[in-house]
């Protein structure tokens, strides 16, 4: 199953990004979209951060095992 | 392989027993390898061993339809089966090894024999329950009122308390699970607190630079428990 990495760019003072070195296993393109909306839900309901006072102002950079940006969505496309 | 010496043993618990105490247990103590996910309780199944670990650290988990989430940690300075020391035979957490490490078990039925014959046995292991008790509690304290960085720095602390050396070898998703959030929520609390100097992290393999600095984050999420089981126990961990 292919492998995609959710990196995630955030606001910040200086160098928002946080790289994914571990990503996930998703069998599509289609699976992917929908696994990628669902952890930013999650993460706007549930994670608490310091870091990230506001997560509508996030995006998921997700990129497949060479390197190559597939998807890009930011947290405001995730709202239901 | 030679019954255990109680000078050599490296798990607080049976170390500060008295020796006529651990005299009881000692013909009892069976070495085992504890390996990295080795279930050690299974949920809601009759205890058969009661584990002391020497080196690395189990995991206790509710284990719910959407995955494991962690309520404590026990290692060195900790007991495996807390139940049977409170006459009950079973629990309906998971408990298994997160970390790889090696101890000492003992069947139930001996260590139940043996806390029959020895008030001051049993006590002991009664005050570590408080102990276990005071740091579960802790956890759904910081749960509730701490954010992802703190809980995680609380977390590494109770890993770094529990491991020699630096290195803490576990994964963002194991961290993540642990602490229930989404990955890429441990992964941004890793990236700031790296930013910060206090921690390398690679892939699978977290090193603390900065123990000092991460107390000052986990601020009081981490500690008040700890010092608890030093003043019940009247041993450091």
């Amino acid at each position: 199953m292919p492998r995609y990495f959710l990196h995630l760019r955030y606001p910040a003072s200086e160098d928002g990004f946080a790289r994914d070195d571990e990503g996930d296993e998703i069998p599509d393109h289609k699976a992917l979209r929908q696994h990628v909306i669902e952890t930013a839900r999650d993460l706007m309901r549930g994670a608490r951060l310091k870091a990230i006072p506001e997560w509508l102002q996030c995006t998921f950079e997700v990129t497949d095992e060479s390197g190559t940006v597939v998807l890009t969505l930011p947290f405001s496309d995730a709202v239901q | 392989m030679h019954p255990p010496q109680q000078l050599s043993i490296g798990n607080r618990l049976l170390s500060s027993l008295s020796a006529n105490d651990f005299a009881s247990l000692q013909p009892h103590l069976e070495p085992v390898p504890l390996d990295i996910r080795q279930v050690l309780i299974e949920p809601n199944t009759p205890i058969a061993h009661v584990y002391f670990p020497e080196a690395g650290m189990s995991s206790v988990t509710n284990n719910s339809s959407g995955g494991k989430i962690e309520v404590g940690v026990v290692g060195r300075e900790g007991m495996v089966g807390l139940p049977i020391v409170l006459g009950i035979d079973q629990t309906p957490y998971e408990h298994f090894m997160q970390i790889a490490g090696h101890g000492w078990r003992i069947a139930a039925p001996d260590l139940e024999q043996a806390m029959a014959q020895s008030g001051s046995l049993h006590r002991h292991l009664l005050r570590y329950a408080q102990a276990s008790h005071v740091q579960v509690s802790e956890t759904a304290f910081a749960n509730a009122n701490s954010d992802v960085e703190a809980r995680l720095a609380r977390w590494l602390l109770m890993c770094h308390d529990r491991v020699e050396g630096d290195d803490i070898p576990l994964t963002h998703e194991f961290i993540a699970m642990m602490l229930g959030v989404r990955r890429p929520g441990v992964t941004v609390a890793l990236h700031v607190l790296e930013g910060m100097q206090v921690l390398r992290a690679k892939r699978g393999l977290i090193t603390v630079l900065d123990r000092e600095k991460l107390e000052e984050l986990a601020d009081d999420a981490y500690g008040l428990s700890e010092a608890e089981y030093t003043r019940l126990m009247g041993t450091g961990r």
